[in-house]
């Protein structure tokens, strides 16, 4: 069978939402014409404190329902976790790490991967008010991969967050699409 | 055709295996006969399920059912809840032992008031597991012998006091709940029509003598239950949003000697220091009921001595008791 | 969508008259579901919060008694807390429909998924359903009403904690008319009704309880004909077919045989296509119904039908602790008494939450039979335990 099956791991704090992002970006696979499957680090979750959530992108019917050991990315919603979680775990060489940081740390980024570090914080605030990364990191991974498309990822924000009103929509989107070109400009950068 | 129609009967009908002079067997005949066959029946394990279900036959006339022991409220939510989704209002009631309301069965019915479930729960209070071969519950009085609270060289039988279950059902702050007694028919009946007349929860206590468990003549059920009445020991009071709003005035009081002298439940009191203590103290505490519900002075035309004479005129017979005297 | 979020639709569709629950982890999002549909008047349902699992099972014995159709759902401690009503919905023979979103047993206390919550009710007399994704879970709601309902039998779903509550995969709801069509409205015959007075649950004694018992066993035994039927016809209606009593994968030619329940299949179907990738004569089958226990279905499909099994392995998420796993041992009397003298071979997994690894569910295949098998092997134990029979780490 020729499959191809992406893996992503999100790391955040309790109530910074990488469940929703991860159910976000499932949906938005889904919508896409591929198959996908997100769930949650099983446990309770506490607020502020580490949490973990994944995606499975897939050509094919996902079947298992496994934990993801090796991750194809991670996307890390808060750079204070890099001191006490292992992000990079599993990840193969030159596989992919999406930070919301203002800047990559040189004592992690040995070259053995790719890091992508973009201010997400500052960029949601200014479109949405509050520091809230999900879909600035979302439009970097549009950027970084060719594993969904950004017009999904917007209409998967106008499906998933319409009851909370039109404008939450398109800012969210203006995040997104900010996350999205800033990730091209810091990749043709360096 | 509703067969029930063709022929005059009682819900709880004949044949059944109660045992001779069973204060249960009447309270549950008089209750379920005043609420009448259109009603659905839950019954919790215990003497009446037992004694009325035995081996594939059935007395009862109107529709019954029986889970197991801890959960009749819980069945009777569910019952209320389909009759409510069917637009039925087709009244459901709880028979219940004081093992099925006081101890095994007391969190589901607390569920059941507290979720306002539109159902009347009736414990016949034998005061002991009498379907078992007389265990001691939570409403075993003071004092009283039973199989598991035997006296010995140690004990003057059991330690610690009945539970004040009608305080605890009334906190839940319901429509309406009584106390009740099998000596005193006119009132019984007032109070189940009463609770009848009322949505929301509702509870009933009924004092329900048990001649094996008690160990008192079979003849004298009657007689027992009015002297509970009469020695203050089992108050006649009706409590609504948890307030005190009625009390059966005692025309006198009575010894507690005078009642328990009846029943060779507390036969190992009489004759000995410690047991004459304990009579002591379940004077005490009998004089602590009328003082708390004020049985002597309660300003009403009905008395012990009245209730089964007069006609009652309406409701009411009760003095209404002002908020003051309720504490 | 989420599966809890599925499964509640799911029972939405079915139009229960009362809902009834008690919350536990990883139930919560079933009924937190159901309670939002009620509360925004999408769901016409008689929505109760019990002050515990026992009141919640015995809510719903009572709704479909008095003629009703209901849900409720539980899991771990909170089935077990309502073991003795359970017993009793099968003994009225009542049509309840619940879900168990499958969750280990404490002590030491574990919110993960295994199987030991549902595998204790096995003797309750409840049909066991093991869905293995959250489009198999949401359908068999569907099924459980219309089996439930034809043999007045009660229907345990079992979908595993988090690992299908939690996960977000695609799953597509039917729409109300159609499940209209295959769900004909709640009819119970002996339902409490003042105009014929019945008594429920009286009582019985040696010389006819036997006979309940035996009655009550055939109508267990006889329903895996209905859940078969119902599949089939669910799969006419709706163009998704489960398998009815089992879950056959690549039997054709199988040597070696998984046969395990619940949501682990997914994964040991990719491990056996890669393993047929590298040749190996493998197989899978996934019990869905694993009460009534079928025996004749497990027969024919390992030993007929172009599958001619030498070795069988079981993987369970559930053991009778100082016997053995479960599903082995009635497996292995199943094949014995068809005269099948095939070995089969038993380990525990995936208990507490533990994940059951490709490399776990390849190493469990790749386990030389020691012949005799009549130990209880673990499969997944960490290296350190020390136990001979730890696998996984090969």
């Amino acid at each position: 069978m020729d499959s191809q099956l992406h893996e992503i791991r999100f790391h955040g704090r309790g109530g910074q939402g990488a469940v929703s992002a991860a159910a976000l970006l499932s949906l938005a696979a889904f919508d896409d014409g591929f198959e996908a499957q997100a769930f949650p680090k099983f446990g309770s979750e506490r607020r502020g404190a580490p949490v973990e959530a994944y995606v499975r992108i897939s050509t094919t019917p996902i079947r298992r329902h496994n934990q993801v050991y090796q991750p194809d990315a991670v996307i890390v919603q808060d750079s204070t976790l890099l001191r006490s979680e292992p992000v990079t775990a599993g990840l193969a060489e030159h596989g992919l790490v999406i930070l919301n940081a203002d800047r990559c740390p040189d004592e992690l980024d040995d070259g053995t991967l790719r890091w992508i570090c973009l201010p997400a914080d500052q960029i949601s605030e200014t479109f949405l008010g509050r520091p809230l990364p999900n879909t600035v990191l979302l439009g970097a991974l549009a950027a970084a991969t060719n594993w969904i498309s950004l017009a999904a990822l917007e209409q998967a924000i106008g499906n998933h967050l319409a009851r909370k009103g039109e404008k939450i929509v398109s800012t969210n989107i203006k995040a997104l699409r900010e996350g999205y070109r800033l990730t091209h400009e810091l990749e043709n950068t360096s | 055709m509703d067969v029930r129609d063709t022929y005059r009967h009682n819900v709880l009908t004949s044949g059944h295996r109660a045992c001779s002079g069973c204060g249960e067997a009447m309270a549950a005949r008089m209750v379920t006969d005043i609420i009448g066959p259109d009603a659905v029946y839950i019954n919790a394990t215990g003497c009446l399920q037992v004694f009325t279900t035995h081996n594939q036959q059935s007395a009862w006339q109107a529709p019954w059912i029986h889970s197991v022991f801890a959960n009749a409220a819980a069945v009777a939510s569910g019952v209320e809840a389909a009759m409510r989704a069917n637009g039925k209002d087709t009244p459901v009631v709880v028979q219940a032992g004081d093992g099925g309301t006081f101890d095994i069965g007391l969190q589901c019915l607390s569920g059941m008031i507290e979720r306002g479930h539109d159902v009347l729960f009736v414990c016949y209070d034998n005061e002991a597991y009498m379907n078992t071969g007389v265990q001691r519950s939570s409403s075993t009085p003071h004092a009283v012998r039973t199989t598991t609270s035997p006296p010995g060289r140690l004990s003057e039988g059991k330690h610690h006091l009945k539970k004040d279950v009608i305080s605890i059902i009334a906190a839940h702050q319901m429509p309406y709940a009584a106390t009740a007694t099998v000596a005193y028919f006119p009132d019984l009946k007032a109070k189940v029509e009463k609770a009848m007349s009322l949505k929301g929860p509702r509870f009933l206590q009924v004092l329900s003598p048990c001649p094996l468990g008690w160990n008192h003549d079979a003849a004298q059920t009657i007689q027992v239950s009015r002297l509970a009445v009469e020695t203050g020991l089992f108050p006649l009071v009706e409590l609504e949003h948890g307030a005190v709003t009625g009390v059966m005035r005692l025309a006198r009081q009575r010894p507690v000697e005078d009642y328990i002298k009846l029943q060779g439940r507390f036969k190992h009191l009489f004759g000995s220091k410690g047991g004459a203590v304990e009579i002591r103290h379940l004077q005490a505490l009998a004089d602590a009921r009328i003082r708390r519900y004020g049985l002597l002075e309660a300003d009403t035309e009905w008395t012990t001595d009245t209730a089964n004479q007069v006609q009652r005129r309406g409701r009411g017979g009760y003095a209404r008791v002002s908020k003051g005297e309720s504490q | 969508m989420e599966g809890s979020h599925a499964v509640a639709e799911a029972v939405s569709l079915c139009r229960p008259q009362v809902v009834a629950a008690y919350p536990i982890t990883p139930q919560t999002h079933i009924i937190e579901h159901l309670a939002e549909m009620v509360a925004d008047g999408g769901l016409a349902s008689e929505f109760i919060s019990a002050e515990s699992e026992f009141a919640a099972a015995s809510i719903v014995l009572g709704a479909v008694a008095a003629g009703s159709r209901a849900f409720t759902a539980s899991a771990s401690q909170g089935l077990l807390l309502m073991t003795e009503v359970l017993f009793n919905i099968a003994g009225l023979r009542l049509p309840v429909v619940m879900v168990c979103a499958n969750r280990a047993v404490g002590a030491p206390i574990n919110i993960f998924s295994d199987h030991q919550d549902s595998m204790a009710l096995r003797d309750a007399g409840w049909i066991q359903l093991y869905a293995g994704s959250n489009q198999e879970a949401a359908d068999t709601i569907i099924q459980a009403y219309r089996i439930a309902e034809t043999c007045e039998l009660p229907v345990m779903v079992c979908m595993d904690g988090f690992f299908l509550t939690h996960t977000f995969e695609p799953v597509d709801l039917p729409g109300q008319d159609t499940v209209d069509a295959f769900l004909p409205a709640f009819h119970f015959a002996r339902t409490l009704d003042p105009t014929r007075p019945i008594t429920l649950g009286g009582g019985s004694e040696p010389d006819n309880y036997m006979e309940y018992r035996q009655h009550q066993h055939q109508a267990l035994v006889s329903a895996a004909t209905e859940i078969e039927n119902v599949n089939l016809e669910f799969a006419q209606t709706f163009g998704r077919d489960h398998g009815g009593l089992i879950d056959a994968y690549r039997l054709e030619g199988a040597e070696v045989v998984m046969v395990t329940l619940g949501s682990v299949m997914g994964a040991v179907k990719d491990v056996v296509d890669s393993l047929r990738g590298q040749g190996q004569l493998v197989g899978a089958l996934r019990l869905r119904c694993f009460r009534p226990f079928p025996a004749s279905a497990l027969v024919t499909s390992l030993c007929d039908t172009g599958c001619n099994a030498k070795r069988i392995v079981v993987l369970e998420k559930a053991l009778s602790v100082g016997a053995d796993g479960i599903v082995v041992t009635e497996l292995r009397a199943a094949l014995h008494n068809a005269g099948m003298a095939v070995i089969v071979e038993g380990f525990v997994g995936g208990l507490g939450g533990r994940d059951l690894t490709i490399e776990v569910i390849e190493s469990v295949f790749r386990t030389a039979s020691d012949g005799v098998s009549t130990r209880c092997r673990f499969a997944g134990l960490k290296p350190e335990s020390g136990d001979q029979s730890t696998m996984g780490e090969s």
